[in-house]
């Protein structure tokens, strides 16, 4: 891990949101967005993850971590429509039972900078509702993820209800239990796995699935 | 496992696991927490045990152990975990249950914040809006009216201040251009306050006049803006009336 993202972990875990900001405000003087989620936001939230497995910090502690966390990126999201022709709709979620949520507020926010209409609806979602809401707006694209590794078959059983409903949203799984995953390869039409950011960040921009080297069974 | 066991009596959820983490007796209120089970790794979440197997397998300094536990009603919690080798073949474990109170409190400030976060983007949208109304009153306190005989009416309402004039003064002659005009009356009958800026601007307008061939005047003018408009007329081919009625009778522009 990088010195930028300790250091930034250390502020998330002080719950010092003052310089957490600042630090973030300064970096992307010289960076961009992408790379600050890629390569400082996620690394210092993997870290934070280990702490915990290392018994070193409480969950108390994470989520302290997370709430600092989120209001940075909240603060630097781009609020403003971006002006795009064809605006393409993107629903994004977590999974019943999954509470972690950072990666889906940056994926949120890489997929509005990229003219792109999102409808958050944030982590810990039924599958239920998570169907009524598809049906009702009918995205062209639903983008889940998943942090812990269990989670992988609660993931799983949601991306085959989307690729079964009428109008064929694409499914697209990211998120660090899906990039750690090392499962047999196959392919199922309509699901797109994507490792990280940058990876999501490529598919979107020229439609092109990722190359990667292991991938999901989802047969 | 005893059916009555000596740990009964402990007031916390207490455990005694053999060397592979089997519950071999355990008290009460851990029965009445996480009910029966034969291995402590059954009543973990999946995400705790592993960081459970590797700690309590070696025998570390005693730092509480956090980890996610099921209860018997099949619900998640956090608690921290005591534990003492009494033996190789026996763990004894004491689990404090946490309260969520402490991660509710965090999650409502957190919604707090998100609720601020918002209300401060919308007074920010707010604020763009005024701003964009703010523009178009300026806009629209200086209509051009064409009176004919190429003469101009405009009547400037409320403040004179720097900002309106540079709103105004391009749409203005721009008006004065299309409509030929020769003479452009300015009237201030409705003018509330004169900003010394304002003032500085109303010259610099005069003088564009001037330099376009028009001749310009100025009407309605009260008492108390006059001391701040007398220094417009040094060098200036201007002229001053004091009511537009005047101006427009002598020139045979009313009907």
């Amino acid at each position: 891990m990088n010195s930028k993202s300790q250091e930034l972990a250390d502020l998330f875990l002080a719950g010092n949101e003052d310089q957490a900001l600042h630090l973030v405000q300064t970096y992307l003087e010289k960076h961009t967005k992408d790379e600050l989620y890629q390569l400082v936001l996620t690394p210092a939230m993997y870290w934070i993850g280990e702490l915990w497995e290392k018994n070193i910090i409480t969950v108390a502690d994470e989520h302290l971590a997370t709430a600092i966390c989120d209001f940075v990126v909240s603060v630097t999201e781009v609020r403003r429509p971006v002006q795009s022709l064809q605006k393409k709709k993107a629903m994004v979620l977590g999974p019943e039972g999954e509470d972690h949520y950072i990666g889906l507020k940056m994926v949120a926010s890489l997929l509005k900078e990229n003219g792109w209409e999102v409808q958050y609806l944030g982590p810990n979602l039924p599958l239920d509702a998570a169907i009524d809401s598809a049906d009702r707006w009918k995205p062209d694209v639903i983008a889940l993820s998943a942090a812990l590794a269990y989670r992988l078959p609660v993931l799983k059983k949601y991306a085959e209800a989307f690729i079964a409903l009428d109008f064929k949203p694409t499914v697209v799984l990211g998120g660090r239990a899906v990039s750690m995953a090392n499962l047999p390869v196959s392919d199922t039409e309509g699901i797109i796995i994507v490792k990280d950011l940058d990876q999501l960040k490529n598919w979107i921009q020229s439609g092109k699935e990722p190359d990667n080297d292991f991938s999901i069974s989802f047969g | 496992m005893t059916s009555a066991s000596h740990l009964d009596e402990w007031p916390l959820p207490a455990f005694k696991l053999n060397s592979k983490l089997a519950i071999v007796e355990y008290s009460e209120e851990a029965k009445k927490l996480v009910g029966d089970c034969s291995s402590f790794l059954e009543i973990l979440d999946e995400g705790s045990k592993e960081k459970a197997r590797e700690f309590l397998s070696s025998d570390r300094p005693s730092e509480p152990l956090e980890l996610n536990f099921i209860s018997v009603s099949k619900e998640l919690f956090l608690g921290d975990v005591y534990s003492k080798w009494e033996s190789d073949f026996c763990l004894n474990i004491v689990l404090v249950p946490k309260g969520n109170r402490l991660l509710e409190i965090t999650s409502q400030l957190l919604s707090l914040r998100t609720r601020l976060q918002e209300t401060n983007y919308d007074l920010l949208l707010e604020k763009e809006r005024t701003e964009e109304l703010l523009q178009q009153v300026r806009q629209l306190s200086a209509p051009c009216i064409d009176l004919g005989k190429k003469h101009v009416l405009i009547p400037l309402f409320g403040d004179l201040d720097p900002r309106k004039i540079e709103v105004i003064r391009f749409h203005i002659l721009n008006r004065i251009y299309e409509t030929g005009a020769e003479t452009v009356i300015m009237d201030l009958t409705a003018m509330e306050q004169l900003e010394q800026g304002g003032v500085d601007y109303l010259e610099s307008l005069m003088q564009t006049f001037k330099v376009m061939g028009i001749h310009g005047i100025v009407t309605g003018i009260k008492p108390q803006h006059a001391l701040q408009l007398h220094h417009l007329k040094n060098g200036h081919d201007l002229h001053f009336v004091s009511s537009l009625q005047t101006v427009l009778a002598s020139r045979k522009l009313l009907l």
